[in-house]
This record gives C-alpha cells, sequence and structure tokens, in this order.
C-alpha cells in the first residue's frame, strides 16, 4: 500500500506499478477534474501540483507520488465557494469547452505563487505549458492577471 | 500498452546499481520518467524492473564546488532554472532548460534522464558539450568520469555498461570569465529543437580567448563539437570573435554537421542553419562577456 | 411570416452573462465522454488496419475470445448489412464490411472486463488481409485506373458557381496572375479525446457520448441497425473542442455492436493517438486559380478549380465555398469544386471548410492582382468584395432530395413568404465597414509601406502588416434542419430542448438568452437540455453555424409560440380581454402594454392556476415554432476583416505575430464574451493553420506520422499576442434571432490569408502554408 496525500486528505492506495500519476488520482480516487488528454506531457490537461510546483500527472508513476502533498482542482474551490483564481477565469472567460481548463487553473495557482504580480508577458509565457485547442488564448492570459489582482486585494 | 513491470526503490546509490547489476538489462532506471513513460506505453522499452530513483538522496544538487559546476543527475530541469543565478554558465543553461517542453514537465525531467535518454535533439547536450563538461559514472566497480561527447555512443545510446548510473554532471575550470550560449530553431514556444547550436568561451586575463567550445545538435546521431571553429577562436580577442570569426566558425559548423531529414526539418534546412545558429552563439557569448549580454 | 420583428431595447440579448455552465468547468466538475460511467459497464477496445487497402480474408477471434476477461469480439460478420450516413451525407456504409481502407481503419473490437484485457485481446485476433492496391496521393485517386476506395467510386461530382463569362473576363484583364496551392490537411487535434458508451437493453438502445450533433447520431443508430429511432437515446455529454471532429463517428457504432453483442452497457474510450490519426481530419486541398484585374482594380476573372481529398469514408460532394460570395464584386467567375476519396485516414468537414483553403488561396490571387494595380489590400477589398443586398453568386445548392431551394421556395404561400430577404442576395453585413474601422483602428493606411514592403527592419527580424477577410455560411438547408422546443413550467421557470453540440462554443447559454428574451423572463429562469434525443425534437445539431442563426432563429420561434399562448389564457382569465396582443411579458411579470392599465399577474402564478385546474389538462405550455424560416443558404453570411503584424527572421526562418485585430460582424451580439471567444478562437486555428500545422503521412502506407501534440504543433499562448483585440460590427439580419448571425467559420478563414500578407510584406515573397521555418528559408533560397 502507498500513501498519497491529496487535498489536504490521506489515502491508502494499492498503486501498481506502471500505474500512473493521473489514473490513480481518476481511477482510484474518483478525482475526474484531473483531465487526461495527449498523455504525453504536451497540453497540460493534467496538471496537478506536487509539494506545489505544477507537474504534467500522466507522465509520473503514482508511486513516485508517495508522501508528497498533492493538489488537484477538486482542491481549489469548490462550487459554491471559488478560489478567486476560478472567479477570474469565469469573469474573463478564460475557456471554451473547459476540457483543459483544471490544467490551466492548476498551472496559474503555481506561477502566482512564485510570481504574484506578473507582466502581461510573464504571464502568456507561463501559460504555454497547457494547450488550449480552441484558441481562449488572450482570454486566458487576462484571466491569470485578474486573478493575481484578486489574490493580491 | 506494454506489461506491467515490478517497481523498484533504491534509497541509495549503491543499491541503485547493486539493483541494475543484478537484473541486467531487463532493468530500468526511472528519473523523473518523462521520456521513460512515454516509451514505455509505446512499447519502445519494455523491461521487468523499474528502478525508481526519485528517493536516492544527494543526488538532485546544483553547485559549485571550487571551480567545478556539478549538477546531479536527478536535478530537473526546472531546478536548472531555478538556479540559474548561480554562476553565469548556469545562467545558459537554465535560458536552455526554459526552452525544454513545459513547466509542468521541466519539474518532473531530470538533468540525468535527459542525457541518458540520447537524443540527438537533446536541448542540454550542446551547452554541455560546449562547456566541456564531463559525466560521472557510477558503476559496479566504482567510479569513472568521462567526457560528455563520449558519454553518447549514438541516438538513444550512452557509454552506459551494464549497470552503471550517471550520477553527476561535472563542468571543470569555469572560474574566470566565461561565458555559453544556446540557440536554437523552433516551431512553436514549446518544441522539441529542430536545429541547434552552443557556444562557449573563456578569456584569459589579457581579454583573449584561451578556451573556446561550439557544439551543434540535431544534426547528427550524437551531439557534434565543430573543432575546427573552437581553434579559430582560441587566441582571438572578442572583436575578432564577432568579427569574421564567427562567419567563419559558421562555414565549420556546415561542414561538421551529419543531418537527416525527417518530419521536423530537411537536412539541408539543418545543415543551413547551424552555420547561422553558432554565429549568434559565439555573438551572444561576446555580447556577455563584454557586459552586454 | 418567417422574419420577426425586432424589440427597441434588449434586456438578456446582448448581455455579457458568463457561460451557463462556467462554474463546472472551473471546478473541473464537467463530464465529458471520457468521464463518463454507467453502473456494470465493461470496456472495448478497437483492432485496426495496419495496412492502407485490403479485403479481410479470414479473421480468427478465438484465441482472443478465450482470454480471461473478454466478453465478446465483433467483427464485420457481425455487422447489419444496412448503411448509415452521416452529417452532410457523408456515406459511411456499413459499421465494419470487411474491407480496410486507411491504415487506423476499424476492423474489429473487443469487450472485455477491463481496457488492459481489451487491448490485450487485440492482439490475439489474427487477421488475414487480401492486400488491395491503394491510392495515396489525390491527383492520382482521379485518373481512370487508379485503385478505387470505395464501392461509388473515387470522384465526387462537381459543383460548379458560374457567373459572366470567362473569355469575356480574359479579354477584359490588364493582368492575369496565376497560382497552384496544396494545403496539407489540418488535424482537429482536440483536446479532450473522446469515448462512447452504449447499453443495448433489450429492445432499447442509449448511448452516451460527446457529440455536436445528437440526432445526427441518433438517426445513424437507426440507420446502422435497422431500428425505430424510438428506440434509440442518445445522451450527447459536452466535448472537448470539436470543430467538426465529433459529429457521428463510425467508433461509436462500434460500441454499440459491442453493446448489442454481448448485452452490458461497453465502453470505448479513444486515445490521443486514435483521435489523431484515426478518426477524421482536415481534406488535403488543392487550389489552381486564375485571376485577372483591370487596371482600376476590378477584378475582371475569377477561375478556379479546387479538389479535395475524401480519405477513406468522407463523402465531400455538393460543395459550396463562401469565397466566391465574399469576392462576388468579380465581373465573370468560375469556381469547380470536387471530391475525390484516398487510402488515407476519413476527412470531414472541419471549421471553415473550403473557406480557410480555397478562400485562402483566392485572397493570395487578389492580393497579387492588387500589387499588379498598385493598389492597398484594404481598398482593393473593398472595391471588390460583396456588398449588402448584392446578388450572391452561389446560386443553387444542387439537386436534394426535396427539390431546387427555388422549387421549394415558390411552392410556399406568400404569407408564409412575407417579409422575407429577396432569394440569393445577401440579406445584411459585409466586410465594408469591418474593413473601414479596423483599419482606422490598426492604423493601417499610416502603416501600409507598399507591397512587399517591411513595415521595419532590425537586423534579421523583418516586420510586416497584413489583412485578410473571410466569410462562410450562417446554417445550411436540407441537411441542417432543425427545431426546438419551449416549454413553460408551472413555476414560471423555462425549459428549451435544443439538439445542439456542448463543445465549447456556447451555445446553450446563447440559445437560452434568446428564449429568455422572446418570453420576457429572466435568464436565470430558462434551463436548457441539448444532449437528450429522447426530450429534444431532432435537429442536425450544431454545424456549419446552424446555432445560432437557424436553431436560435427556431428557439424564438418556439418562444414565441408559448408566448402567444400565455397571454391568450392571461388575456381572457386576468385582464378580461380577448386581445392577447395588447399585453407583455417583463421580468415574469405579464401586464398590459398600456401604461394607464396597472393590472399585472405573474407568469408563476398564471401558470399555477392554469396547472391546477385539472379539468384543462394543460399542465405546461409548449411553444414550437409554427412558421417556415427562409432558407438561409440564400441570404446569410458571416463576416471577418483581420489586421496583424508580423516579425519574420530571415536568417531562420521563425514568424512571430506581433499583434491582432479581428473585426467580426455576425449581426447582433447574443452574448459579447460568447462571440469575442469564437472570433479570436477561429483565428488562432486560422493562425495555427498558417504557421505549423499539417499532417505528415507516410509516403509508403498512408499512416499519419505526426500523431501527437510532440510533432503536431499548435499554438499556445506565447504564440499569439495576449493583447489581440475583437471588434464588432452588428449589421443586424432580418432573420436571424434579434438580428443574429453565425460566427465560428469567418474568423478562421480570415487569419490565414492576414498573416500570409504580412509574411509576404515583411519579407518581399510569398510563402505557402505552413509557414515553417523552413518553409520560409525555402522562399527567401528560391526568389
Amino acid at each position: 500500500m502507498y500513501k498519497l496525500n491529496v487535498n489536504g486528505t490521506s489515502y491508502e492506495i494499492d498503486i501498481t506499478a506502471s500505474e500512473s500519476l493521473s489514473d490513480v488520482l481518476r481511477d482510484r480516487l474518483g478525482l475526474l477534474g484531473v483531465k487526461v488528454s495527449c498523455g504525453e506531457g504536451e497540453c497540460g490537461s493534467c496538471t496537478v501540483l506536487v509539494d506545489g510546483k505544477p507537474e504534467t500527472s500522466c507522465l509520473k508513476l503514482g508511486r513516485q507520488a508517495e508522501g508528497q502533498e498533492i493538489t488537484t482542482i477538486e482542491g481549489m474551490g469548490t462550487y459554491d465557494d471559488l478560489h478567486p483564481i476560478q472567479e477570474a477565469y469565469i469573469e474573463e472567460q478564460g475557456f471554451q469547452c473547459g476540457f483543459c481548463t483544471p490544467g490551466f487553473i492548476m498551472a496559474t495557482k503555481a506561477f502566482l505563487d512564485s510570481n504574484p504580480n506578473p507582466t502581461e508577458e510573464e504571464a502568456s509565457e507561463a501559460m504555454s505549458g497547457n494547450i488550449c485547442r480552441c484558441g481562449a488564448h488572450p482570454y486566458i492570459v487576462k484571466s491569470v492577471l485578474k486573478a493575481a489582482e484578486k489574490i493580491r486585494g | 500498452m506494454a506489461n506491467n513491470f515490478e517497481y523498484l526503490r533504491p534509497t541509495t546509490m549503491g543499491e541503485a546499481v547493486d539493483m541494475k547489476s543484478s537484473h541486467g538489462a531487463r532493468a530500468q532506471f526511472w528519473a523523473g520518467g518523462t521520456d521513460m513513460m512515454l516509451q514505455w506505453k509505446a512499447g519502445i522499452t519494455d523491461f521487468d524492473y523499474c528502478i525508481d530513483l526519485t528517493y536516492v538522496p544527494d543526488l538532485d544538487q546544483i553547485a559549485l564546488d571550487g571551480d567545478q559546476l556539478r549538477i546531479g543527475a536527478m536535478a530537473t530541469l526546472d531546478d536548472l532554472d531555478l538556479q540559474s543565478g548561480l554562476h553565469p554558465l548556469t545562467e545558459a543553461l537554465g535560458e536552455t532548460a526554459r526552452m525544454m517542453c513545459t513547466k509542468q514537465t521541466r519539474t518532473l525531467a531530470t538533468i540525468g534522464g535527459n542525457l541518458c535518454n540520447a537524443s540527438p535533439s537533446a536541448d542540454l547536450s550542446p551547452p554541455l558539450a560546449a562547456m566541456g563538461a564531463q559525466a560521472r559514472i557510477l558503476g559496479p566497480d566504482g567510479e569513472r568520469t568521462i567526457p560528455l561527447t563520449e558519454f553518447f555512443t549514438g541516438v538513444r545510446k550512452t557509454a552506459l555498461a551494464d549497470g552503471e548510473m550517471l550520477t553527476e554532471i561535472v563542468v571543470p575550470d569555469v572560474g574566470g570569465d566565461v561565458a555559453a550560449s544556446y540557440n536554437r530553431v523552433a516551431r512553436t514556444v514549446v518544441d522539441i529543437a529542430l536545429v541547434s547550436s552552443a557556444a562557449f568561451i573563456k578569456l584569459d586575463s589579457s581579454g583573449k580567448i584561451t578556451k573556446a567550445g561550439v557544439a551543434l545538435g540535431a544534426v547528427a546521431p550524437t551531439v557534434v563539437r565543430v573543432n575546427k571553429a573552437e581553434d579559430l577562436l582560441i587566441g582571438c580577442s572578442l572583436k575578432e570573435a564577432a568579427n569574421g570569426v564567427a562567419n567563419k566558425a559558421g562555414e565549420h559548423a556546415i561542414a561538421t554537421a551529419n543531418a537527416i531529414t525527417d518530419i521536423r526539418a530537411s537536412k539541408e534546412y539543418r545543415t543551413d542553419m547551424t552555420s547561422v545558429l553558432t554565429q549568434r552563439a559565439i555573438g551572444r557569448c561576446v555580447a556577455i562577456l563584454e557586459g552586454n549580454g | 411570416m418567417g422574419v420577426h420583428h425586432m424589440p427597441k431595447k434588449l434586456k438578456v440579448v446582448g448581455k455579457d452573462v458568463p457561460v451557463l455552465d462556467a462554474r463546472e468547468k472551473v471546478t473541473g466538475a464537467l463530464e465529458y465522454g471520457v468521464d463518463y460511467a454507467v453502473p456494470k459497464m465493461v470496456h472495448g477496445k478497437i483492432l485496426r488496419s495496419t495496412i492502407p487497402h485490403g479485403r479481410i480474408k479470414s479473421i480468427d477471434s478465438s484465441k482472443a475470445e478465450a482470454l480471461p476477461g473478454v466478453l465478446g469480439v465483433v467483427t464485420h460478420e457481425d455487422s447489419p448489412d444496412l448503411d448509415w450516413i452521416g452529417v452532410w451525407d457523408n456515406y459511411r456504409g456499413k459499421v465494419l464490411d470487411g474491407i480496410a481502407r486507411f491504415v487506423g481503419d476499424e476492423v474489429a473490437a473487443v469487450a472485455a472486463t477491463t481496457e488492459k484485457i481489451a487491448e490485450q485481446a487485440l492482439a490475439l485476433i489474427e487477421v488475414e488481409y487480401e492486400v488491395l492496391p491503394a491510392v495515396l496521393d489525390v491527383r492520382k485517386a482521379l485518373l481512370d485506373d487508379a485503385p478505387q476506395v470505395r464501392e461509388e467510386g473515387n470522384v465526387r461530382d462537381e459543383y460548379r458557381v458560374v457567373w459572366g463569362d470567362g473569355k469575356t473576363g480574359e479579354d477584359e484583364s490588364d493582368h492575369i496572375v496565376e497560382l497552384e496551392i496544396q494545403f496539407k490537411a489540418q488535424n482537429y487535434a482536440g483536446i479532450g479525446r473522446n469515448a462512447c458508451i452504449c447499453d443495448w437493453n433489450g429492445e432499447k438502445v442509449t448511448m452516451w457520448t460527446s457529440s455536436q450533433t445528437p440526432s445526427e447520431l441518433q438517426s445513424g443508430i437507426h440507420q446502422a441497425f435497422g431500428i425505430p429511432m424510438s428506440s434509440v437515446r442518445v445522451v450527447a455529454l459536452p466535448s472537448g473542442c470539436s470543430f467538426g471532429l465529433w459529429w457521428s463517428n463510425n467508433f461509436m457504432m462500434l460500441t454499440a455492436m459491442l453493446a448489442k453483442k454481448i448485452r452490458k452497457p461497453v465502453k470505448i474510450e479513444l486515445t490521443s493517438q486514435e483521435c489523431m490519426a484515426a478518426v477524421k481530419r482536415r481534406h488535403i486541398e488543392i487550389t489552381t486559380g486564375r485571376m485577372g484585374v483591370s487596371n482600376d482594380g476590378q477584378i475582371t476573372l475569377a477561375d478556379f478549380s479546387h479538389l479535395m481529398d475524401n480519405g477513406a469514408y468522407g463523402f465531400k460532394t455538393d460543395v459550396y465555398f463562401f469565397c466566391c460570395d465574399l469576392w462576388g464584386g468579380a465581373k465573370n467567375g468560375d469556381y469547380r469544386v470536387r471530391g475525390v476519396s484516398t487510402n488515407l485516414v476519413t476527412s470531414g468537414c472541419m471549421r471553415a471548410v473550403g473557406d480557410i483553403t480555397m478562400g485562402l488561396a483566392v485572397e493570395r490571387l487578389a492580393d497579387m492582382c492588387a500589387e499588379k494595380v498598385n493598389i492597398d489590400p484594404v481598398d482593393f477589398r473593398m472595391k471588390n468584395q460583396i456588398k449588402s443586398g448584392q446578388q450572391l453568386r452561389m446560386q443553387e445548392p444542387r439537386q436534394h432530395m426535396k427539390g431546387t431551394l427555388t422549387e421549394y421556395v415558390d411552392k410556399l404561400t406568400d404569407v408564409q413568404k412575407e417579409g422575407w430577404p429577396e432569394m440569393f442576395h445577401l440579406s445584411s453585413g459585409s466586410t465594408h465597414e469591418l474593413l473601414r474601422q479596423g483599419a482606422e483602428k490598426f492604423r493601417f493606411k499610416e502603416r501600409w509601406k507598399g507591397w512587399g514592403k517591411p513595415s521595419s527592419v532590425n537586423g534579421s527580424k523583418h516586420r510586416g502588416i497584413g489583412v485578410g477577410t473571410g466569410a462562410h455560411c450562417c446554417g445550411v438547408e436540407f441537411g441542417g434542419n432543425t427545431s426546438s422546443v419551449v416549454r413553460v413550467n408551472h413555476d414560471g421557470s423555462v425549459n428549451v430542448f435544443s439538439s445542439c453540440g456542448r463543445q465549447g462554443q456556447g451555445s446553450e447559454t446563447t440559445l437560452s438568452q434568446v428564449a429568455a428574451e422572446e418570453l420576457g423572463v429572466s435568464l436565470d429562469m430558462v434551463n436548457i437540455v441539448t444532449g437528450d434525443t429522447d426530450a429534444m425534437p431532432w435537429s442536425s445539431g450544431s454545424s456549419a453555424s446552424t446555432t445560432m442563426f437557424r436553431t436560435g432563429w427556431a428557439t424564438r420561434a418556439a418562444a414565441k409560440d408559448a408566448k402567444k399562448q400565455i397571454l391568450r389564457i392571461a388575456a381572457i382569465e386576468y385582464f378580461d380581454s380577448d386581445d392577447p396582443e395588447t399585453l407583455d411579458i417583463q421580468d415574469g411579470i405579464i401586464r398590459s402594454q398600456n401604461p394607464e392599465d396597472n393590472r399585472n399577474v405573474s407568469l408563476e402564478e398564471m401558470m399555477n392556476v392554469l396547472c391546477s385546474d385539472s379539468l384543462a389538462q394543460t399542465t405546461v405550455i409548449t411553444g414550437r415554432p409554427d412558421e417556415v424560416m427562409p432558407p438561409t443558404i440564400a441570404f446569410a453570411r458571416q463576416w471577418a476583416a483581420q489586421f496583424t503584424e508580423v516579425e519574420v527572421d530571415v536568417e531562420t526562418g521563425e514568424i512571430r505575430i506581433l499583434e491582432f485585430l479581428a473585426g467580426q460582424d455576425s449581426g447582433t451580439v447574443v452574448n459579447p464574451k460568447v462571440l469575442k471567444n469564437q472570433v479570436i478562437g477561429g483565428a488562432i486555428c486560422g493562425a495555427g493553420f498558417a504557421l505549423y500545422e499539417g499532417i505528415e503521412f507516410d509516403e509508403n502506407d498512408g499512416r499519419v506520422l505526426n500523431d501527437g501534440l510532440l510533432d503536431y504543433k499548435l499554438l499556445r499562448t506565447g504564440d499569439f499576442p495576449s493583447d489581440a483585440e475583437v471588434f464588432f460590427v452588428e449589421s443586424p439580419d432580418p432573420v436571424g434571432p434579434f438580428g443574429a448571425r453565425g460566427a465560428g467559420e469567418s474568423p478562421a478563414a480570415a487569419a490565414a490569408p492576414a498573416i500570409c500578407q504580412a509574411v509576404y510584406n515583411a519579407i518581399g515573397v510569398w510563402v505557402d502554408v505552413p509557414m515553417t521555418p523552413e518553409a520560409v528559408i525555402r522562399a527567401l533560397n528560391e526568389r
């Protein structure tokens, strides 16, 4: 059994050797907000925070996450009590289909934690680890800047 | 998807090497896993034992040790980025790291993994090769150190013998006035290098170049150094390097390239670009050393 | 009577409300096909062909079936002997027919207790093929002796649009320019993949999958399995971005075959690689064209021949592209389009089909003409592009079941046609106001340095500006039929039932806004059902910009009908009147339109009373469209004009987009946030097509080589200016709901020509798309 800390809760899970972290989070813990699309670390949809750093969970072994603090989109705000980043994405409509959105929001969280007052260019570069095929690019960057503003208060 | 494998978790380097020795070719070191996961899922590589190096301590340090720059094999690309400010050469390596994959994959992918994957287009190989980096290798018979250029023996092939692991990259002689620059052509902001070139320059106290490195990526099965360009640079002033010598160095780069055509780019384009990129890399080194970097 | 009046003041339409599922999206709670599960579900996997063309001589699944955990295998021998037809008359044929037509084509499928076992079982199925010659080249597929991909033959009928006279056009031309462009196939490359779950329970079939076209999928299952539509329930789930990829796909039929065979719910989840190499893609297209111009800048001749490969199962025929209308000011025109089958993965309509390719070729030739006569690209477009009210160049879509549009319309009564726009004349909007306003905002005239002249040069970095235009339809009749039902419940809340997609375009929100506006209720009282075919009237779904214009019209008509019924009852019951026309609903309150009359009743109260009347047996008010909508293909278009500045590194060929301004005329803007996203999303799709996107096929067997995002490059935030701006020109449409029209395609079509022109101006040579660094250097070297 492997012990995983996810969104503040500790779990004992019988993770198979080759199981990716994204599979563990989706299939074992039902955290379906962890989206998997390309499966090759390009699209960033599966981004989660591991000890505060953004990681593509499709490329990491579940067992490699033992002892680390994992945060998924489910660990951000809730439907009735959104995180400021989530509010900002709604206000700027930094999404269309929404499939990539949890990954973008997790990447935004990690980015703003390290750079709370970014420039537009920095935000644009930082969000390049995720792909939005719908093409909400400028509105994603605006969401990040607005989220930064909200968090700074 | 391939079959399952057995997961092994060493907690010391010695244990890791022992595990590899005892399982031989059926075992595979697993560092960040970003390349391994893809290759395993695609069935390109197959193994029965995965030796996860995540829990081996002391392999992820990036530090200056006297006039050596030491980079642990398990340091991530993100670590390299975050350590940019350490030294002029980590500045160049950090800039290189930021060109690689995505932020959320750089936090997983390790320097050792990137080098052991031995992809011809690996971004770290040209700058490290140009700097004259060495690979420290630990095996059942102890430790050995070889030049990084000898570490790569072919496409996805390294000099690692059975049971051996890459533990550290050491860049010697980094004191004094040094600069490095890595330049590449890519498509979108996140891409594999279509072709790349790196330069390294060290000045003596009189302002002459005493040491130079020029290395090309994605134009041969392994990273290649352009010795003739390096010879040209040695002894030059920065002014000479920037005016004329860089141009000639570019011509030598073209002559050294042995590129192929694939879906990313043609042989001709890759070859032509080695000149432009080499000139730019040298130009950038000069600018840094002149204080305009 | 298909034309609704335009109220003076809009309350819900035009409001920047967040999309209805915004909270679900940002919390990760929205379930897509891949997330969905049902009890007792098992897993399926598809065996795919390893050869481009072959007949299956034998297929032995006994070893697979013997693997513990395997529940069943289906092959062509299990396939019903029935053809099914997808959206836009794509004749798929049988679900499986024993012939593999491309590498990756479906050959068999396995159901097992786990996905992993299903996958292991695939390797145990032994297939012996009789290898057939394959045709992988578009031009070769046209030849008489080419291997035939389909029983119907390779070559589809040509569609032709002609006006004026070609010979006269040549004579009138002072200059004639020519070109041939071969466009690589763009990949939909959707983020999100897809999965399908099917449960075949007794005679009732239920399918859950991400689809833009739930009703078309229901029809497909009905056709493929020969069962009544009443037995088929499709529950379409939201999809990741689709662009036409997830309509009704054959892997869904395979899921149904497995479910039927094993009588358990089966889920097939596609891998990213399957999505990118084995479902659909844009056509490879080849445009050959000539354009003539007189010295005064008038296009005198537009002569185009366009060829598109359908891949294995695409059936693009009867095609018509709207660039012909866009450049309708040309005096003489002849546009010919053909589709041809190849042994490559199926192609289908992807966002702005034809207008992103042939449209780009037309824009290129127009630019070359403009340079010949030294007129800037803005003025040249204004001089030669169609204006509102002018005759469209398109005349009749080709034959269809109901005869020609004209024949159909002629049969209608004058009352039915009252107020209709003139057939085959542009009802509203054009590029002109977009170009005028855009040029001003972009300071185009000040910045314009002349054709092929950079706006600035800094070392190896050359900058150039460019403008491009695009057009597309707003839904198409006969194949694009649609409807909507509006139900008012006894608490005064409203359900809209409308079969359309949820691929991020925001239709569920904009349709709800339309219903709320027409009914006079607030948006939060409206709940829309878009995916469940048991609840909704049949509709062709979200494709070809049908949803806002035509389904929106139907939704407004249904709401209008519901309102009429409500006011009729209210007049008698609450206002002692027999004239419902004197009443109106505002904010859920029924009032007299006479300001002196203070009587009012809430919709909730009236509906409650109505529902409580057990003798009336009217518990809800159900509205449906009871008018004839004019044939929109005959008058409505969407317009885009975009301006950009790019920087080209002439030593490496790398291009950066520095500035982007997108003008859009989609009529009345129903939701600015939604429309802005559509416009910029389209522009980025077009920019990707211009710069990097293109499928590489293996020359020997036609397999897709770049079937992942590592080598199929999509633009990221850092690749597109974050300060890109959108502006709207709102030429209200006389027919569209509250004056709205379509939107999704024209911005994609405008972006590529704008970027290409900017690159030309920066470096002085035209570069064919995708303008990869290498393509730029090659073009510079060939100069």
